[in-house]
Order: structure tokens, then sequence, then C-alpha cells
């Protein structure tokens, strides 16, 4: 019998149901611009957000399976029965987190590629692929995923602080803000495992930064 | 030119559009076309002599969805 590790808290599922909203409307937005302008990059940006959207939304169905379904049982007429449902349901959770994990960074490898100009489909298959095999290797050393993510938020953030220095003004500097604040709360679930009362200050820390593009997303919406 | 002809509280003279839009007056006319043709704006006969440049809702409109996709554009540096 296995036993999944969670932490008893369940507000990270509203947290993360939060920050879909936010990613969705982002995405759906740079798909309507792509509507109009017809360049690509609109609608890759687009589809790298709502990657992240899907990401956290399998992140929030894996939750579910861990808050919800009762892995032990001391019952002794039930204990065969209660294993064969354990077993599906780790099964269900190691893709689900699998997927998590991949979709996350392919969404935000996407942003990287799109912001930084990169038009060689050599490096989108590179980058893809590294994507891949750190959401594998991740499975056993999780904070890999965490690295790997902070990584490329820093260099996403270093792209948007350049932006930020070309134009400055609120909205540059608010995405600029936004994403710097989501690169600490990477850094911050990386010592989840040392303390694990860090996760709730990593998902706060993430919302936050969430919050932070939406706010940019209303100041757009405002202009007139 | 449409900016132009909103910064002129949506009426303008040709004239002063083709100064304020920096064009010359062959691709003043086609642009005009254009804008005219897509109703973006209108040209108003006041008498035989003065015509005005009118910017209509749909011009207004397209200028705030561009004014929209250019503040996405420049806030995510794409």
């Amino acid at each position: 019998m296995t036993v999944a590790i969670s932490h008893v808290w369940y507000w990270d599922c509203i947290i993360e149901l939060i920050m879909v909203a936010i990613l969705a409307l982002i995405s759906f937005h740079s798909y309507s611009i792509y509507k109009i302008m017809r360049e690509n990059k609109y609608k890759w940006f687009s589809y790298s957000f709502f990657a992240i959207a899907l990401a956290f939304v399998g992140r929030i169905a894996m939750n579910f399976i861990i808050y919800t379904h009762q892995i032990r049982r001391v019952v002794s007429g039930a204990v065969i029965a209660t294993f064969r449902q354990t077993n599906a349901s780790d099964v269900l959770w190691h893709y689900g987190l699998f997927t998590y994990r991949s979709l996350m960074l392919i969404g935000l490898l996407g942003i990287f590629l799109i912001i930084t100009d990169s038009k060689e489909k050599k490096n989108w298959i590179l980058m893809f692929y590294l994507a891949a095999l750190t959401a594998f290797t991740s499975m056993q050393i999780p904070y890999i995923f965490n690295l790997s993510t902070a990584v490329i938020l820093g260099l996403i953030f270093v792209k948007f602080a350049q932006n930020y220095i070309k134009h400055p003004r609120r909205s540059t500097f608010g995405v600029t803000a936004a994403f710097l604040t989501i690169f600490f709360s990477q850094v911050t679930f990386i010592f989840v495992s040392f303390n694990h009362s860090l996760y709730i200050a990593g998902e706060i820390i993430q919302l936050l930064g969430y919050l932070l593009l939406l706010a940019v997303y209303v100041a757009i919406l405002r202009v007139r | 030119m449409l900016v132009a002809i909103q910064k002129a509280q949506g009426k303008i003279k040709p004239t002063h559009l083709m100064y304020k839009a920096n064009l010359s007056h062959k691709l003043l006319n086609s642009y005009l076309g254009d804008l005219i043709k897509r109703d973006m704006a209108q040209e108003l006969q006041v008498d035989k002599v003065h015509k005005f440049i009118i910017l209509t809702d749909k011009g207004r409109d397209f200028l705030i969805q561009f004014r929209k996709i250019k503040e996405f554009q420049e806030s995510f540096g794409l």
C-alpha cells in the first residue's frame, strides 16, 4: 500500500482555481489579439498561458484525490478493496503530477521563447524535450522541478525587467513585479521538504504574483 | 489619421488632417478612402466649399481596441 504525502490544507485548491481564472483570461485576450493581428506570437503566447492554466487544473484534480480519498482504512474485511482503490488513485496521482509539471514547464518555456523572440524551431524542440525530461526526473527528486521553474521564471523576469527599462510605465512594472513574485514562490517551494509550512507561504506568494498579473490585465482592459 | 481626427474633437478639415498626419495629398486621399470604406470615418459637406472629416463610432471603437492591443504588446514586451 502506498501513502501519498499531502499537506493538510485545502485552500491551495481555491488559490489555484483563482490562478487558473487569471491565466485563462490572459490566454483568451492574447488569442483575441491574434485573431485581429494574425501574428503567430500572440497565438503561442496564448497557448503558453493556457498550458500553465491546464497544469493548475490538473493539480487541483490531483489534490482532490489526496484530500477526498481515504488512503488508510482499519477494517479487516475491507482491506483488500481499499488496497485496490489506493493503487488506482496512486497511479492517477503520479500521472497527474507528471502532466502538471510537464505542462507548467512547457508553458513557462513557451513564454520565455516568445518574449526572447526565438523563431528557430530547433530551440523549441530542444526546450520541450528538456521540459519533459525535467518533469520525468523530478518524479524522483521533487525539488528539481521547482529549481527548473525558478530558473525559467528568473530568465523571464530579466527579460521583462529589460522591457520595463525600455518602456518604463505601470503596466510593464506590474508584469515584471508579477513574475519576480512568482519566481520567489518557486524558490520557496524548493525548501518545502525541509519545512512543510513553507508550502503555504509559497502558495500565498504565488497567488500574489498572479494577482499582480490580474491587476495589469484589468489596467489594459480599462485603456480608452 | 484616426488619432489626429480624435484629437481635433472628432471633426477636422482635410487640409488640417494632411498636416497633422504628415501625409501627402495623394496618400491622404488613398487612406481616407480606405477609412470611409470601412466606416471608420465619414465626410461631412457643410456647404459647397467646406468639408470636414468626422470620426465615426466604429472608428472610435477601433482606436480603443488598437490602444488596448498596443498596451498588451508593450506590457508583455511582444
